[in-house]
């Protein structure tokens, strides 16, 4: 009895045992499918490496992996919101003299008042979305080197499953030249940190990715003379400027993000540095780009044809769609009473952004950069959640240069005019005015009359070549491109000397603020996830 | 031959005289019934003190003999309660046995296993699912509403197709799940996505037997890695004894909505509307807005109708050469409240329980299938139905967007941004699924030959599902904005299959101090599968024919759960109770080191009442102490990260590529992962009582539970974005403190011959307190702010923060004048620093109840009954966010875009021009008490012309509800009130018939 119940025991345990060790590795299950892979597989097909590339671009348009929403990057409570473009834009337009917003969503009186906390929704959103790009670009540098791409090489060729092309010679050769873009559009992204945060955190390819990893904290001295090093070694590795090479960056890319360092080194280091500025403008301006003779084709559905814009952030209504971007830039300034699509290409109409009087009464009449729509309109913007209440902005539209609707009328073509020759000319205007050396004042004078020329209104004597006249004539040409809040900054105006409607949150405006306001705060959830971040000084 | 003839003549004789003897001495006879007249087959009828007992036969009918006068007869049957009486000489003795539904004396399920109540030594409440008193039930967790303490059963809403909320002694995740593991039959469900919804409305109430639900950790701690929210365990009906019996159960009931917002009606809209817009520049455009002569819509009214729904089951259950068999149908069409929601069910199940190898090997074997046709509502139309312009008609004369009624821009276009029209909301949106689900399972119990203290027990089962839906609104709905016809199909499969074996030994050693020892071992394998193909269109893209493109793509999931786990009961004298599990778990969601799960428990159970200073105590029929302690986890991330540990990539779909030199290119992102991310843990004490008065006339229990949870697993951990690729991603970081009581009493205050009232109240207290959120110091943390407002202007409107009750409001202090009306933007500026800003923010409130009570009565008057069920919670609080985003006045804030809203009742109440969403006037009390239902039945016997007995009953479903909450319903599951299904009042008339 004794003896068959021990041998029934051990049986039963026996038969355990094989079970369990089968299945225990059973355990290591890895995502395979058409939506999702893992790293070692992806690299070893050719197409990975252009289309990470082209998600490095694409972090700067759109908002995630499907158009117009969908498979989001980085979270937010409106997929729209989380676009580098809208909260870029806000954070440079909404806070200063040129734009205000109707809406009540949470953070944006915050910007508009001047009067932001280290909890704004906006500030959160685009520091993040800087970063997820910056993350991007390590990923592909860091998966592309020399060597690795010998391992991938090795690997593709062992595996047999493997029916797409794979990596070889001909694609290291393109991968080469690839690698330079991603770095120049890494740079970018740590200039617009350096502009808005001035205190970030530094990862390059060299990090590891794990949750064990807290990068340190660095300042506007040590990334402006890395961004130095790193732009200058791209020079001449990029793709040459041409039609075929339209939306990718170029040397007179990496020359403006130089020359717009150099124009702001004294707010960013505090030396000056115009010199240089004015070495790499006059590099921009031979580099063959011309002033687009009409204005508003800058800013319409086929702007990819202008032969003045240096480097584009692309949208197109069928392939690259999005609520951000300049989509939001069009719908959120229109209404319905504008006959949007019949009027502008676009049949959509958010009514929230438009002018204040301190932007729409710097033109002259006549002059062809002024596109408001001002029926049924006041010039001043006492009402600040009234639409009514200040002109209407109708600079960007989706019709092309002949009038045309782009190739969808619920989300537009144009591309966003990031850098243009226009700002070129202004930007050694004012390099020259402030002493830099490499220029001259007659130069300086007839750039901005071409300018003005083109916009048709009278051109200007040397007497009035003067900075403040700059200032006014960069928001003639320039508003509501992106820009606004860093010139006031360099004007010293952002802070004190100069009062607009509803800074520091009352309509009359009051001229000084905390010099706090100069740089945006780290947002907490970062201050939480990495203990060597400290916040900015103020928050 | 003489002999033989004598001896045969003796023995007749004296057989004669001895059943003659026996006749005259103590012959009694009789029948044995239920409450419902059915005769109970097999009921023992015992002499007390002798060996003198039967057993009752196919009529219910029993024979007594050589009963002495002044002695006791006692009956007894499974599951009813005994009952004796003197013999004083009568000749016919009937007794009717009423069923104890509250003292289970027999076996309860646990985790592998069952044991006898009295034995038990965790928190362990088990309950027969009540059918008589449930009333319109379409769903097996109705049953579960206010029945055992410490669980709260919130539906998600009043849709037929809305899940529930079901808190075991409050929640012990933060964002990771914190429903309770269910169990069918011995299979835990879940796990994955897919399938039809909330996992209790996958199996028909009708078919359940007894729900019993596992409480502390030394009860679940056997479930191991799923067990930290409690385990609600299900055992469904089983086959029965010899000829068929046949069971109908059907009903019919009419819903109807119980309230609905005050909005002003067509005429006061008007008033108003020409008052404000007095001597405004727009007045004429805005008068001009307002609706033809004396329209007047009442919008709720039309989104909301009377339903009728119906229920039909049948079962049949008996035994077919002594293997008991059961088989049940049933179909179920319930209509919603809210036009076009429907669901139609039909369910089917067959159980078989042969036992061979002469009782050897006890086999059960169990399949249930389940077809379910729903169409869902679009439940936003409720919130457009309070703020539609009531002077508009429903109908339009022109026929545009399909004849429904829509705001129209001065340029001829729909105006996009305006309220749509909420009846096109519903019926232009073909929102439908279909689902199949099959779920089986092959339990082998074999009592090993030559060693009968061993068990071998196998388990094999199966959860298929497979689903189909679509969301199909046409172009010409207001809702499509004139952009593109919205069409999406997709379809969900799920393949579930489990393995479980283990072994249970059982052994006794009467002289060594009366011990009792048993000892289990097991092994559990269970692989999640599921994949959703997808299909996006492309906005633009058309095809060689012409029709748009479309993008097609199939990704499966799978994760695979690996366990052992191991049980030691042993029990001394029959009074000291010893009880240790360990259970490891094995994930493959996680990294090899994270991979595996240890989870240990221990309890110790005194029945007090077999103490001698207790046992000759008359009044005290049971009293046992309890104390417990172990350890649970918990790995249900939900299908949001779904291989959170490993690098992986994602491709782009539609409209998102970028322009490389000459042609589109698609884009590929790496995803955030966490390679670290474990199991979250809870470690639970518990220290109850079980008690029993006057024969268990009075009965309960008595506990007090402590809770920590660390390694909380935190569905948005905040990482740094510029190195993992996302700004949160799940991790472990945190910990939370649950504590709580729970007392249930059951009484049965009055029994007699003709009249019975039984009494059931549970009162459970509950509190929890966050003690970690992040990885840093908890003093600078500023907490997690989350929950969306809903309507515009997204504020967040919860915090989770260090100190304090997970998920608390987190709104400005408002300011009140003299007169105790709120100021419009005036609060309190909490940090005196001048600044009237975010700073300002505190913490207020929360939705999760302190206490929730249940009460449930039942009287029974010779063939009549009549039950009421209710329940309540106490110290919850709701965010009105209808009232809080619908609150304001201003001219510019009514009339927006060229479109009118209409307006709440409640506006003039606060009289705020722009409104102010994040005050903590809108976080309002919704301590409720809610009658869920009333139920009057009468039962009919069998009688000699009709060959058949049941019971018809009428039930009201929600008739009464106490609260001082200003919103339509206080009961809303995590608090925000917004566009929230209402719960219906029915009315229902149900029959029950055995043949």
């Amino acid at each position: 009895m004794k003896n068959i119940q021990n041998k029934i025991v051990s049986g039963c345990i026996t038969a355990l045992l094989l079970i369990c060790s089968s299945c225990m590795d059973d355990l290591n299950t890895k995502p395979e499918g058409t939506s999702l892979t893992t790293p070692d597989v992806a690299w070893q097909k050719a197409a990975t490496y252009e289309e990470l590339v082209a998600k490095v671009y694409a972090s700067m348009a759109v908002s995630g992996n499907n158009g117009p929403s969908g498979l989001v990057d980085i979270q937010g409570s409106d997929e729209g919101e989380t676009t580098f473009l809208r909260s870029y834009w806000n954070l440079q337009e909404l806070t200063t003299d040129e734009a205000i917003c109707a809406w009540h969503d949470d953070g944006l009186d915050g910007l508009m008042f001047d009067k932001w906390t280290s909890s704004n929704r906006f500030t959160k959103l685009m520091y993040n979305r800087i970063s997820m790009t910056i993350a991007y670009c390590n990923e592909y540098l860091r998966q592309t080197t020399p060597e690795k791409l010998d391992q991938w090489e090795a690997a593709a060729k062992n595996n047999t499953e493997l029916t797409e092309p794979a990596v070889d010679d001909a694609l290291k050769a393109k991968v080469a030249v690839w690698r330079n873009e991603v770095r120049v559009i890494r740079a970018m992204n740590y200039y617009f940190l350096m502009d808005l945060y001035a205190n970030v955190p530094f990862v390059t390819e060299e990090d590891p990715v794990s949750m064990d990893f807290y990068p340190e904290q660095r300042g506007r001295d040590f990334l402006f003379s890395w961004l130095e090093d790193e732009l200058k070694s791209l020079e001449n590795h990029v793709p040459a400027k041409s039609e075929a090479n339209y939306g990718m960056v170029n040397n007179p890319t990496i020359w403006m993000i130089l020359a717009k360092m150099y124009l702001n080194a004294e707010v960013y280091t505090g030396t000056k540095h115009y010199t240089e500025a004015i070495t790499y403008l006059n590099k921009i301006i031979a580099a063959g780009y011309t002033l687009d003779p009409v204005y508003k084709n800058m800013f319409g559905a086929d702007n990819d044809k202008s032969p003045e814009i240096i480097f584009p952030i692309m949208f197109d209504g069928i392939n690259l769609t999005c609520y951000g971007g300049t989509t939001y830039l069009m719908a959120a300034s229109y209404k319905s009473d504008m006959d949007p699509e019949k009027n502008f290409g676009l049949n959509q109409a958010w009514q929230g952004l438009r002018a204040k009087e301190s932007l729409s009464s710097l033109f002259g009449d006549g002059d062809k950069r002024a596109l408001f729509w001002t029926k049924d309109r006041t010039m001043e913007c006492p009402d600040l959640y009234d639409f009514n209440s200040g002109w209407s902005v109708v600079k960007y539209t989706n019709k092309t240069s002949t009038g045309q609707i782009g190739s969808n009328p619920a989300f537009p073509d144009t591309d966003f005019p990031l850098f243009r020759l226009a700002d070129a000319y202004l930007m050694y205007a004012e390099a020259v005015l402030r002493g830099g050396e490499g220029g001259a004042r007659a130069n300086a004078l007839n750039y901005v009359n071409e300018l003005r020329t083109r916009a048709g209104v009278a051109k200007i004597n040397d007497y009035d070549l003067k900075l403040d006249f700059i200032l006014d004539e960069r928001a003639r040409e320039l508003y509501w491109e992106g820009h606004r809040r860093t010139d006031l900054i360099r004007f010293n105006k952002f802070t004190s000397d100069y009062r607009w409607p509803w800074k520091n949150g009352v309509y009359f405006g009051t001229a000084t603020i905390s010099d706090k306001y100069k740089l945006f705060p780290i947002p907490v959830t970062e201050l939480s996830a990495n203990p060597n971040m400290k916040q900015n000084t103020g928050y | 031959m003489r002999n033989k003839n004598k001896w045969k003549i003796f023995c007749f004789l004296s057989f004669a005289w001895l059943c003659s003897t026996a006749y005259a001495q103590g012959r009694v006879e009789g029948q044995i019934v239920d409450d419902k007249r059915e005769p109970l087959i097999g009921a023992t009828v015992n002499v007390a003190g002798t060996g003198i007992g039967t057993v009752t036969d196919m009529d219910g009918k029993y024979v007594l003999t050589n009963v002495s006068p002044n002695q006791v007869i006692e009956v007894s049957y499974i599951g009813y309660q005994s009952k004796k009486i003197t013999y004083t000489g009568q000749k016919t003795v009937n007794f009717t046995l009423l069923e104890d539904s509250k003292a289970l004396e027999e076996l309860v399920v646990i985790g592998y296993g069952s044991v006898k109540k009295d034995d038990l030594t965790g928190s362990v409440t088990a309950i027969k699912a009540d059918l008589e008193g449930r009333g319109l039930a379409p769903s097996a967790q109705d049953l579960l509403v206010g029945k055992i303490a410490g669980v709260s059963v919130i539906a998600n809403g009043g849709s037929p197709t809305d899940g529930a909320s079901i808190r075991i002694r409050g929640g012990s995740s933060l964002s990771a799940n914190n429903e309770p593991l269910v169990v069918i039959d011995g299979m835990p469900m879940g796990g994955a996505p897919g399938g039809v919804g909330n996992f209790l409305s996958s199996i028909n109430p009708s078919d359940i037997e007894t729900f019993t639900v596992l409480k502390d950790a030394s009860a679940t701690a056997i479930y191991g890695s799923r067990a930290s929210n409690g385990v609600i365990m299900i055992t469904t009906k089983k086959g029965g004894q010899g000829k068929a019996k046949i069971t109908y159960d059907g009903n019919v009931s009419v819903s109807t909505k119980r309230n609905q917002v005050d909005v002003l009606t067509g005429d006061e809209y008007r008033t108003f509307i020409k008052e404000t817009f007095a001597g405004a520049s727009n007045e004429a455009e805005v008068l001009g807005k307002l609706g033809e002569g004396n329209t007047s819509t009442d919008w709720q009214k039309e989104i909301f109708r009377t339903s009728v729904n119906t229920e039909h089951n049948v079962s049949v259950l008996g035994s077919l050469k002594d293997i008991p068999y059961r088989a049940s149908v049933g179909y179920t069409d319930v209509n919603g409240i809210l036009k076009t929601a429907e669901m139609e069910r039909y369910t089917g199940s067959f159980s078989l329980q042969p036992v061979l190898f002469d009782k050897h090997l006890a086999i059960n074997l169990n399949a249930r299938g389940m077809y379910i046709k729903s169409r869902f509502a679009d439940r936003s139309a409720i919130g457009a139905a309070a703020v539609m312009d009531p002077t508009k008609p429903v109908h339009n004369d022109d026929g545009t967007f399909g004849g429904y009624w829509s705001w129209m821009g001065s340029d001829g276009a729909l105006i996009k941004i305006a309220t749509k029209n909420p009846l096109a909301m519903l019926e232009m949106r073909d929102d439908a699924a279909t689902a199949k689900q099959f779920i089986g399972n092959a339990q082998f119990d074999y009592k090993v030959h030559f060693f009968p203290q061993l068990h071998l027990n196998l388990n094999l089962a199966m959860d298929y599902s497979h689903s189909d839906g679509h969301t199909i609104i046409p172009l010409n709905s207001p809702m499509q904005n004139m952009e593109y016809e919205y069409n999406n199909k997709y379809t969900n499969t799920r393949k579930n299959p489990l393995l479980e074996l283990y072994a249970n030994y059982e052994e006794k050693f009467k002289k060594l101090l009366d011990s009792k020892l048993s000892v289990m071992g097991g092994y559990s394998w269970q692989h999640f599968w599921w994949e959703t193909p997808f299909t996006t269109r492309e906005i633009g893209h058309f095809d060689d024919n012409g029709d748009p493109k479309v993008y097609e793509g199939r990704q499966p999931y799978e994760y695979k759960l690996l366990s052992f786990y191991s049980r030691i009961n042993y029990s001394m004298l029959n009074k000291y109770l010893l009880t240790f599990t360990f259970r490891a778990d094995g994930s493959s969601r996680f990294n090899p080191d994270h991979r595996w799960g240890y989870y240990p428990s221990a309890a110790l159970a005194w029945r007090l009442k077999e103490e001698d200073f207790l046992k000759d105590v008359e009044v005290v029929s049971a009293m046992k102490l309890r104390l417990g302690w172990g350890s649970t986890g918990q790995q249900d991330i939900g299908d949001q990260f779904l291989y959170p540990a490993v690098a992986s990539y994602q491709y782009s779909q539609s409209a998102a590529n970028y322009w490389r030199g000459n042609q589109w290119v698609g884009l590929i992102k790496p995803l955030p992962y966490n390679e670290n991310v474990t199991w979250e843990t809870t470690i639970t004490y518990n220290v109850g009582v079980d008690y029993g008065f006057i024969n268990n006339r009075i009965s309960g229990a008595v506990d007090y539970y402590l809770r920590k949870t660390h390694n909380l697993l935190n569905l948005e951990m905040p990482v740094i974005p510029m190195v993992t690729f996302g700004e949160t991603i799940v991790g472990n970081v945190g910990s939370l403190e649950n504590q709580g009581v729970e007392v249930s009493v059951n009484a049965v205050p009055v029994v007699t011959k003709d009249f019975q009232w039984e009494l059931g109240v549970n009162v459970a207290y509950n509190k929890n307190k966050i003690t970690q959120l992040t990885s840093g110091n908890s003093k600078d943390d500023q907490g997690l702010p989350f929950a969306n407002s809903g309507g515009d202007g997204s504020r967040q409107m919860k915090i989770h923060k260090v100190g304090y009750t997970a998920g608390m409001y987190y709104v400005y202090e408002q300011v009140y004048d003299e007169a105790g009306n709120p100021v419009e933007g005036m609060y309190v500026d909490r940090n005196n620093d001048g600044q009237l800003n975010e700073q300002d923010l505190y913490l207020y409130h929360h939705a999760s109840p302190d206490w929730i009570v249940g009460l449930n009565t039942k009287l029974t008057y010779k063939a009549w009954d009549f039950s009421i069920a209710s329940h309540g919670n106490i110290g919850n609080y709701n965010y009105n966010a209808m009232a809080a985003n619908h609150a304001s006045l201003s001219p510019g804030s009514i009339y927006y875009g060229g479109y009118l809203i209409n307006l709440y009742r409640s506006s003039f109440d606060t009289n705020f021009q722009n409104g102010t969403i994040q005050s903590d006037y809108y976080i309002q009390n919704a301590s409720f008490y809610r009658i869920d239902n009333v139920t009057l039945g009468w039962s009919f016997p069998r009688i000699k012309s009709l060959p058949l007995s049941g019971r018809i009953y009428a039930s009201v479903q929600n008739p009464l509800l106490l609260t001082s909450y200003k919103g339509l319903d206080p009961e809303i599951p995590d608090g925000m009130d917004y566009n929230f299904y209402p719960r219906p009042i029915s009315v229902l008339f149900g029959v029950n018939v055995n043949f």
